[in-house]
């Protein structure tokens, strides 16, 4: 992967790969420092992304490991300052819709919460996501029956209509 | 779930008010990462068999990766280069240094002109100015004994900070005196500089890590005051970490490179 190859694949697949991560882990200020990051050691590492054949998986997973590195690492009360990120941005406000599927996703089991966005946000078919999440295609597809059920009734019930920081309306 | 697909709704509008650094600073970055991985990794292996060794080995040209760097080290010969004769104000040079001094906590600052901390490979000054055009330094002091300290000279063009760098690593190949032992040296091309490092071991078990980075007409000196100066893992950690504080200082000296920055 040359620099204008790079450059295209990065232009071209940072706000989608953001976007993924933001609903696997919650967090989109989060989400973007781990996908920025993830970019920066994709270029480091070029030679085995080329030969990884799917650049954005890569970055994806990246991201999504460094997110739960961090995760980790904020529980365990010493979490380093980055020094590859950029300054700390604050995000505008998302919009309801984002809120209330963030919300209702991380309410569920992780497996099943990556295995919907991978499904249904990246569109990957669930043969892609049983190889990006390294289980059997039969264990991807009862995920996506368990997760879309759950996620349905979070959806839909009033009584259980999450808001952000975890609250419930009555 | 609903009539409508909440992830088409989610995707629609996932795209809004994001901060994407420049693509050619996500590549710059990643350059850095790699040159630094490189490094460590070269560094490691090279001093523990420096140390196993506990003589000088023969002088290796280059190490790490020159990929991309060769440029902020050696011009052809056939371009007419302006050096840079003047250390920016701005220039971090204690960055990565601590802040305060150990033994009376007064601020670590950078101030022109350097007064030596440490002997060289032959028992004299470490690093020699007298023939530098400008030169910045800046010293900690430990609680008890000794330190960190970094000098940064520039001199009239790259070969003349190259010829200085040259001597400094044919000193250390040659010469053990009885009060200091040169455990060892190496020359690599790391973090887009031209590096000579040596370790001056004593009796008592106490090391200090020499390193003179050149970028263009520019030469980091650095001392690393340590303790285990014939331990493997003593030698290894002191150069991890000098290498992670020193980072930003060599990003910094770009501004002296034939191409600069």
């Amino acid at each position: 992967m040359d620099e204008v190859e790079f450059d295209d694949f990065y232009t071209s697949s940072y706000a989608r790969v953001v976007g993924q991560v933001h609903a696997m882990i919650g967090s989109r200020d989060e989400a973007e420092e781990c996908v920025q990051e993830a970019f920066v050691r994709a270029w480091a590492h070029r030679r085995s992304l080329d030969r990884a054949g799917h650049p954005e998986a890569w970055v994806r997973t990246t991201a999504y490991r460094l997110a739960v590195s961090r995760w980790r690492r904020v529980v365990k009360g010493r979490r380093p300052g980055d020094r590859a990120l950029a300054a700390a941005t604050t995000s505008a406000p998302p919009s309801e819709a984002h809120v209330a599927l963030v919300a209702a996703l991380k309410e569920l089991p992780e497996a099943q919460r990556r295995a919907l966005v991978l499904h249904h946000l990246a569109d990957l078919p669930v043969h892609e996501v049983a190889r990006e999440t390294g289980v059997p295609e039969g264990t991807v597809k009862a995920r996506l029956s368990r997760g879309r059920a759950a996620l349905a009734a979070l959806l839909t019930d009033p009584t259980t209509d999450t808001l952000p920081g975890g609250a419930t309306s009555v | 779930m609903s009539d409508h697909d909440p992830f088409e709704t989610f995707k629609a509008t996932m795209s809004t008010d994001l901060h994407p650094l420049p693509a050619h600073e996500v590549r710059r970055r990643g350059d850095r990462l790699r040159r630094r991985n490189t490094a460590l990794a070269v560094a490691g292996g090279t001093v523990a068999a420096l140390v196993a060794v506990g003589v000088p080995v023969a002088l290796t040209q280059t190490g790490g990766t020159t990929d991309g760097d060769s440029g902020l080290l050696a011009t052809d010969g056939t371009e007419a280069v302006t050096w840079r004769t003047e250390i920016p104000a701005d220039f971090p040079l204690t960055a990565g240094m601590p802040e305060t001094n150990g033994h009376d906590g007064s601020p670590v600052v950078a101030r022109e002109g350097y007064e030596p901390q440490a002997v060289g490979p032959c028992s004299g000054p470490a690093w020699d100015v007298s023939d530098a055009i400008d030169s910045l330094s800046a010293v900690y002091t430990g609680e008890t004994q000794g330190g960190q300290d970094r000098v940064l000279s520039v001199f009239e063009d790259e070969a003349a900070a190259r010829a200085r760098v040259d001597a400094l690593a044919a000193e250390a190949a040659s010469c053990t005196t009885d009060r200091v032992e040169v455990l060892g040296y190496q020359r690599v091309v790391e973090d887009g500089a031209d590096v000579v490092r040596f370790v001056n071991g004593y009796d008592t078990g106490e090391g200090v890590l020499h390193q003179a980075s050149r970028v263009g007409n520019a030469v980091l000196y650095e001392t690393t005051y340590f303790n285990g100066a014939r331990d493997d893992t003593a030698v290894t950690s002191t150069l991890e970490n000098a290498a992670e504080d020193r980072a930003r200082v060599l990003d910094a000296m770009c501004v002296f490179a034939a191409d600069p920055c």
